[in-house]
């Protein structure tokens, strides 16, 4: 189940509001909670509701193990985290492994019938994290298989994150506080999270769907349309989910870490991976850079360790080489940040530091987006010309000339302007009357929208 | 702190709205009557092809997911304002991106030409154009369901002769042969779609398009400049090409219609489809060209609510009395409109066959030249059968009451490959 469906906005969550705001028992409301997070999960493949199950009670079990056998708590964490990756493993890289291997040692090889079962990355990282911080004395294991299970599944970031670690709402599983204001935080940041995504993101990516599919045959300017209309897409897609999870978290008394934070301000790449993704750029660099060593290993070592960690960011975006492709991208940018790039481009002006790291990132989402190997080379060449500027006419025969404002309003939107105008405007009455007038027409003009448009999945749905 | 509960309370009061007007939407597809809500009294069913209904709760249903997709399915069914907010949203919408797009360079905008100096310049020549449709997958589709409609009727008549003729927009041609500006080369493919479409149908069914195999500046000059239509030179050759697909079939339907001479139609400055749809654009124009034609003696008679019209008015103009104003449109004046059914009868023909023509207003100027090799020709436009006759029109009837021999489709691509008009088609076909 998606959030901007219609079921979602208008059965499932009434349904679920009223069944957990009957009960006053938080123990009771913990398991309507998990009952409802497992039927939103079955919505969309209920056989791989059994996974969750699976993963709920293995971790459990595990964690509890962990601080009960003391003597084997190494061999017990590495048991647990290895059970989790390998359900990863199988179930995300199967088909991408015996694909390699048939294309590189001609084995026809069958192709697996394995289907992806949506979020496995997202909950497998929740439960990693959990067992390693049970492991380092982070957290007390929880007890009742019911909290936790509500932890790990909880409908709100079950499928597209944020990677919610369980040490960040730990008190908040067993003792949280709903109330009105709460909740009317939560409608507020919920109704923006789905204004972003129905008005900005979907219009974005209609832009970048009719230009992208073309193949990259087109002049440069349709080119960079294209992909600048991605670029804004997988922000506004992926920022308003983690908006909409976290005001739904809201709602329920929950109080998640934020998940962007303007990435497309950023002057560095360095400082866009502290904007962009926090929850998975800081889960890499806990569990998995800096027990690597981070950066106090030899210079051999770190480049090696980044390779690491930047190969596997990228593996973990999708099962396709060119997402390796794009995460040693920001790799080799990162390491050449630091090395030498930062100094350098700490001597320029400020608009050519915002030029160069936007530009890395339009670069950085072509290989993202573009999964044909083949078609990466073309789609550069016609970024740079080799097919001629275009002619904004061939924006016009794709249908897709008459929104140009939306880019405007993506590109304004992807600062912080707006939030921080609406902040001083909250602070009088009449503003705050506009500010929510404002939030309710957003509210209906995106249910209208989702009313008589198509179905539109996340992007990181895939992941 | 009293604002504070009252902008809360305003917030929770939409939301509870808005879920109010989404369960009434279901209490509707329930079968429920809820009178609190405007209905819009149309027919769910009719407009969606399907009931809308919700599904009965099954554990195998739920677990091999057709409960959750009927669920959706319903979901969207079920919103009681639906209708009423479509063309409120579309308008808001429509003035919004065109209001837009006025602050742009008038030759970027999709509604080309939009003004006076808005014409695209190829080869030295201005002309005025619109975009090309894309050949996605969507109308790819829909060539699949119209070739399939064909090859149906073809099976189920096998003793009648089935042809299908496809004009290509002018935009279409320019994008296939590369001229159409900086036209990616994904827009070509409406030539290998168009091609494409031939290996879609049996043998039985001949197929052409016009132009095909011509070298791309003559086939241009088949069009107006200002038209969308093909001038009388352009259809006289696309008539010379379909006499051809039809005799190659083995049919002896008599030689070609000569041309005498062809003639400017004088004092007629011709401000086709694209000026008018412009808003304006008045310095490109064309000239009305016709030709004599060394045609049998032939009856016209038009059906229905046109009944008494005259077919053209060539004598008309002939006479001086030419319509005035800016933007007439003189191709449907000087040809004759479009009509629901145009019946040609024709004594001398080689071989007594019976033409059925279904087209649209393409066919308006040659259909003089397509009646001379038959005995009774038949022009029917869908767009208008059922208004100017009053009854819809029937494939299999028309043809076993008037002992039609040979049916030609003919029209611009959209048409013949299905679009409204195929759909009709294909309808009544299953």
């Amino acid at each position: 189940m998606v959030f901007t469906s219609l079921v979602f906005l208008f059965l499932f969550l009434p349904a679920t509001f009223t069944a957990y705001f009957l009960f006053r028992d938080r123990a009771m409301r913990n398991v309507v909670l998990l009952i409802v997070s497992l039927l939103f999960y079955s919505w969309g493949e209920p056989r791989y509701v059994v996974l969750i199950i699976v993963s709920i009670i293995m971790n459990w079990g595990i964690a509890l193990l962990l601080v009960r056998h003391t003597n084997w708590r190494r061999s017990i964490l590495t048991i647990g985290v290895g059970a989790n990756i390998v359900g990863l493993g199988v179930f995300k890289y199967t088909g991408f492994l015996i694909g390699s291997l048939d294309r590189l040692l001609a084995l026809n090889l069958p192709a697996p019938n394995i289907f992806l079962p949506i979020g496995i990355s997202f909950y497998t990282f929740q439960a990693i994290s959990y067992l390693v911080d049970v492991y380092r004395g982070h957290v007390v294991p929880q007890k009742n298989p019911l909290f936790f299970g509500a932890y790990l599944a909880l409908f709100a970031k079950l499928i597209a994150g944020p990677i919610v670690r369980y040490r960040q709402i730990e008190t908040e599983i067993v003792s949280r506080r709903e109330n009105l204001g709460e909740f009317v935080e939560g409608l507020r940041r919920f109704a923006l999270g789905l204004g972003k995504k129905v008005l900005i993101a979907d219009t974005m990516g209609s832009i970048a769907d009719k230009i992208l599919s073309t193949g990259p045959y087109v002049g440069a300017i349709p080119a960079w349309v294209g992909f600048t209309a991605y670029t804004f897409q997988i922000y506004f897609d992926f920022s308003a989910y983690s908006d909409m999870a976290i005001g739904l978290g809201r709602m329920f008394g929950f109080h998640f870490l934020e998940n962007f934070n303007y990435p497309y301000v950023a002057r560095s790449v360095t400082e866009f991976w502290r904007r962009w993704h926090i929850s998975l750029s800081s889960f890499f660099r806990d569990y998995i850079y800096i027990p690597l060593g981070g950066n106090r290993v030899s210079q051999g070592r770190w480049v090696v360790n980044m390779a690491v960690v930047w190969g596997i960011t990228g593996l973990w975006h999708g099962d396709s080489w060119n997402f390796v492709l794009w995460g040693l991208y920001y790799g080799l940018l990162l390491a050449c940040e630091k090395l030498f790039l930062r100094t350098w481009m700490e001597k320029v002006p400020r608009i050519l530091q915002h030029t160069f790291v936007i530009l890395s990132f339009v670069f950085g989402w072509l290989f993202f987006r573009i999964e044909d190997f083949s078609l990466i080379g073309g789609w550069l060449g016609a970024m740079v010309g080799t097919h001629g500027w275009g002619h904004p006419m061939t924006l016009n025969a794709l249908n897709v000339l008459h929104k140009y404002l939306w880019f405007i309003v993506a590109a304004v939107g992807s600062t912080p302007v707006v939030s921080n105008l609406f902040k001083d405007v909250r602070k009088t009455p009449l503003g705050g009357l506009l500010v929510d007038l404002w939030t309710g027409a957003i509210l209906i003009w995106s249910v209208l929208e989702i009313a008589l448009g198509g179905f539109s999945p996340f992007i990181y749905f895939q992941f | 702190m009293k604002n504070l509960r009252t902008r809360n309370l305003f917030l929770i009061s939409l939301s509870v709205v808005l879920m109010f007007t989404a369960w009434a939407g279901y209490c509707r597809v329930l079968g429920i009557q809820t009178h609190i809500l405007s209905d819009t009294s149309t027919d769910l069913s009719r407009i969606l092809g399907r009931t809308p209904a919700f599904p009965r709760p099954t554990l195998h249903r739920f677990l091999s997911g057709t409960f959750q997709a009927r669920m959706e399915n319903a979901a969207g069914d079920s919103i009681p304002f639906l209708e009423q907010v479509i063309p409120f949203l579309t308008y808001w919408k429509t003035l919004f991106y065109e209001l837009s797009l006025e602050v742009l360079p008038r030759s970027w905008s999709p509604a080309l030409p939009v003004g006076g100096k808005d014409y695209v310049r190829i080869r030295g020549k201005e002309q005025l154009l619109r975009t090309p449709v894309i050949y996605n997958t969507e109308i790819i589709k829909q060539m699949y369901k119209a070739a399939n409609y064909y090859n149906k009727i073809a099976t189920r008549w096998p003793e009648v002769r089935f042809y299908v003729f496809a004009i290509l927009a002018k935009e279409q041609v320019l994008a296939e042969t590369r001229i159409w500006p900086a036209a990616p080369t994904q827009l070509l493919q409406g030539h290998k779609a168009v091609d494409q479409f031939k290996a879609l149908l049996q043998n039985s069914v001949a197929y052409d398009w016009a132009g095909k195999g011509r070298p791309a500046g003559e086939v241009l000059a088949f069009y107006y400049n200002t038209d969308h239509h093909l001038t009388m030179p352009g259809a006289y050759e696309a008539y010379r090409q379909l006499h051809h697909l039809i005799s190659a079939r083995g049919i002896d339907i008599g030689k070609v219609v000569q041309c005498k001479k062809w003639f400017v139609v004088p004092n007629v400055v011709f401000r086709g489809s694209r000026s008018r749809r412009s808003g304006g654009y008045e310095s490109a124009t064309d000239k009305l060209v016709d030709g004599l034609f060394a045609l049998p003696y032939h009856k016209v008679t038009i059906h229905g609510s046109g009944q008494g019209q005259a077919r053209n008015k060539r004598l008309q103009y002939e006479a001086g009395d030419i319509p005035s104003g800016h933007f007439v449109n003189h191709y449907g004046e000087y040809f004759g409109g479009d009509h629901g059914l145009i019946e040609y009868v024709v004594d001398q023909v080689s071989e007594r066959r019976n033409l059925l023509v279904i087209a649209d207003s393409f066919k308006n100027c040659m259909e003089p030249l397509l009646a001379a090799h038959f005995s009774h020709s038949y022009f029917v436009d869908l767009r208008h059968f059922a208004d100017d006759l009053g009854y819809s029109f029937n494939l299999d009837a028309f043809i076993s009451e008037n002992g039609i021999t040979d049916v030609l489709f003919l029209g611009s691509v959209t048409t013949v490959m299905g679009d409204k008009t195929g759909q009709e088609f294909q309808e009544r076909a299953d």
